[in-house]
């Protein structure tokens, strides 16, 4: 007995550090920020606050401008996830089978990975931009000119280009495990058999990672949900814009319109989406493993 | 045989996709403004080392490097410290709790950090945190505690549990277990974690943005304060930068490469 309450007084004591820091930095600022959402409170007019009950909220919902920067956010995600899993998955096929220079091969190919969102932007406006990079030249040789920012579609595929950059390779690094995991003989049998590529694929490897392709897919939609850094650097929303992503939407908001009220509700939401987005994945992933075991 | 070329050709071009961007970068932050903009070839031309001497030291750009050293090491520090307890009582414990915290950990881990920018800007304002090193290394704690907690779990959770048990058996505290059996045999998990949280704040610029005054500016702020003010003029000065913040990356994925190729660095996926 005692000894049991003194096993929980330990783990409540390793536990406590930790409890309090996110206590402090997730959840007490929470508060302060529940209350402006319920308010009209543009900083910068230096009016106090009007209590204006739920309408912000009814505003995230019915506003023309933040409808369409939440879809041009969900488009990306959609296209990003549509374009990025299977070529990570793709890559990571090949990656397989070990041979030599395969370590080192990983490694540089993880290199875009760690740069911070920030410097991705700068080099892709290095890369893009019609004075200086070498992209548009090359396109030019085609008779193609390339502009990123001359419509709204260049700019999202050049958003798109960047990002499938970035994050493929983080889709094929943390698929690889599962699929080297796999036995050998499982395959070769199944070849054997008879059965073409595509049938191994659907029946025997994607059912044996179905696990870190779930976790891997939601990761990918919560990160692109987020996006901000590098789209700021290379669109900085614009042209007109156009590429507001709902976190680029979030930061004008706050910092150059300080517009609390807004800000706070449109926080508020996006924390509530990435809440349920977690617990649905948590959900399908608890669901796999059920029927596994 | 005939697959085996296909695939090396294939990933070869991966590797060109991935790499050219990175290697255009340093070949144009060692080029002056004239070849810049002009029609410069794709190898190298050049070779101004003053552009990094001029930028970082002349400008005096190697303050915001020191200050984003003394934030990213002093998260990384504090993480550790909060974490290491934590992550062991959820790898060891039977915890009632457990399945709540975690949930709460991976939420704070996927927010979007523009989402906690006003929260934490109108707490720390009210602290008198913000512009002070300590508001920044408490801010990352959001996203690089539940990280932390991940990475560790899954290193405590390889280490056999007989060894522990043992030295329990032979009189040892919790913490003793903790700092004088655990900790040395999840040593090198433990230094993949820390530089891997490093390199997060390092990394890390939304909360830069707000929460850090002129005298403890980041380099990542300064980066995106220099190329949002002066693209389409100073081309060669933007490139020298993104080349100095991504330096200090390099070094620390050459480090960890052994965590990126078991997976480690991923998590328990």
């Amino acid at each position: 007995m005692t000894c049991e309450l003194s096993q929980r007084l330990i783990t409540l004591l390793f536990l406590l550090p930790t409890v309090i820091i996110l206590l402090l930095v997730g959840i007490i600022p929470l508060f302060p920020v529940i209350w402006e959402s319920l308010h009209m409170h543009i900083v910068a007019a230096q009016a106090k606050p009007i209590f204006i009950g739920l309408d912000n909220f009814k505003k995230v919902v019915t506003d023309a401008d933040i409808s369409y920067y939440f879809g041009i956010t969900f488009l990306l995600t959609a296209v990003a996830l549509i374009i990025q899993i299977p070529l990570g998955l793709g890559i990571a096929l090949m990656l397989v089978r070990k041979f030599k220079g395969r370590e080192i091969f990983q490694t540089l190919f993880a290199l875009p990975l760690g740069i911070a969102p920030i410097a991705v932007g700068c080099i892709w406006v290095l890369v893009l931009r019609p004075e200086v990079g070498p992209l548009p030249r090359f396109l030019s040789l085609f008779g193609i000119n390339f502009d990123y920012m001359a419509s709204f579609w260049s700019a999202f595929t050049a958003i798109l280009l960047m990002n499938t950059w970035r994050w493929t390779p983080f889709v094929t690094l943390a698929l690889l495990p599962a699929l080297v995991s796999i036995p050998p003989d499982i395959l070769d049998a199944s070849r054997v058999d008879g059965a073409g590529f595509g049938q191994v694929l659907r029946h025997i490897i994607l059912p044996m990672i179905k696990i870190p392709v779930v976790t891997v897919v939601f990761i990918r939609l919560m990160d692109t949900i987020s996006i901000f850094d590098e789209v700021w650097i290379l669109t900085g929303g614009g042209p007109g814009w156009s590429t507001r992503f709902i976190s680029i939407d979030i930061v004008r908001r706050v910092i150059f319109e300080t517009d609390y009220g807004m800000g706070s509700a449109l926080s508020l939401v996006v924390l509530y989406m990435t809440i349920t987005l977690c617990w649905i994945m948590l959900a399908i992933l608890k669901g796999g493993k059920l029927t596994e075991g | 045989m005939i697959v085996t070329v296909l695939i090396a050709i294939a990933l070869l071009i991966v590797l060109i996709f991935e790499l050219f961007p990175i290697y255009w970068v340093f070949v144009s932050s060692l080029r002056s403004r004239a070849e810049i903009v002009g029609k410069a070839p794709l190898y190298p031309t050049d070779f101004k080392i003053e552009n990094f001497y001029n930028v970082f030291i002349k400008w005096g750009y190697y303050k915001y490097v020191i200050n984003s050293i003394i934030v990213a090491t002093g998260n990384m520090v504090l993480v550790l410290l909060v974490t290491l307890p934590a992550a062991y009582a959820l790898a060891r414990f039977r915890l009632g709790v457990a399945r709540h915290l975690s949930f709460w950990i991976l939420t704070n881990r996927m927010a979007p950090p523009a989402a906690f920018l006003l929260p934490l800007y109108m707490f720390f304002s009210f602290l008198r945190l913000s512009g002070t090193y300590l508001g920044l290394i408490l801010a990352y704690c959001v996203f690089n505690i539940p990280l932390s907690i991940w990475l560790l779990t899954a290193a405590i959770e390889s280490i056999p549990r007989d060894i522990e048990e043992a030295a329990m058996l032979d009189g040892l505290s919790p913490l003793g277990v903790l700092t004088k059996i655990t900790i040395p045999l999840a040593k090198s998990g433990i230094a993949s974690t820390g530089l891997l949280t490093w390199l997060f704040a390092w990394n890390h610029y939304i909360f830069g943005m707000i929460l850090s005054g002129p005298g403890t500016k980041l380099i990542t702020v300064a980066l995106g304060d220099f190329a949002l003010t002066t693209v389409g003029i100073e081309w060669e000065y933007v490139a020298t930068m993104t080349a100095g913040t991504i330096i200090p990356v390099f070094v620390v994925l050459f480090i960890v490469r052994r965590a990126i190729v078991s997976g480690f660095a991923f998590g328990k996926l």
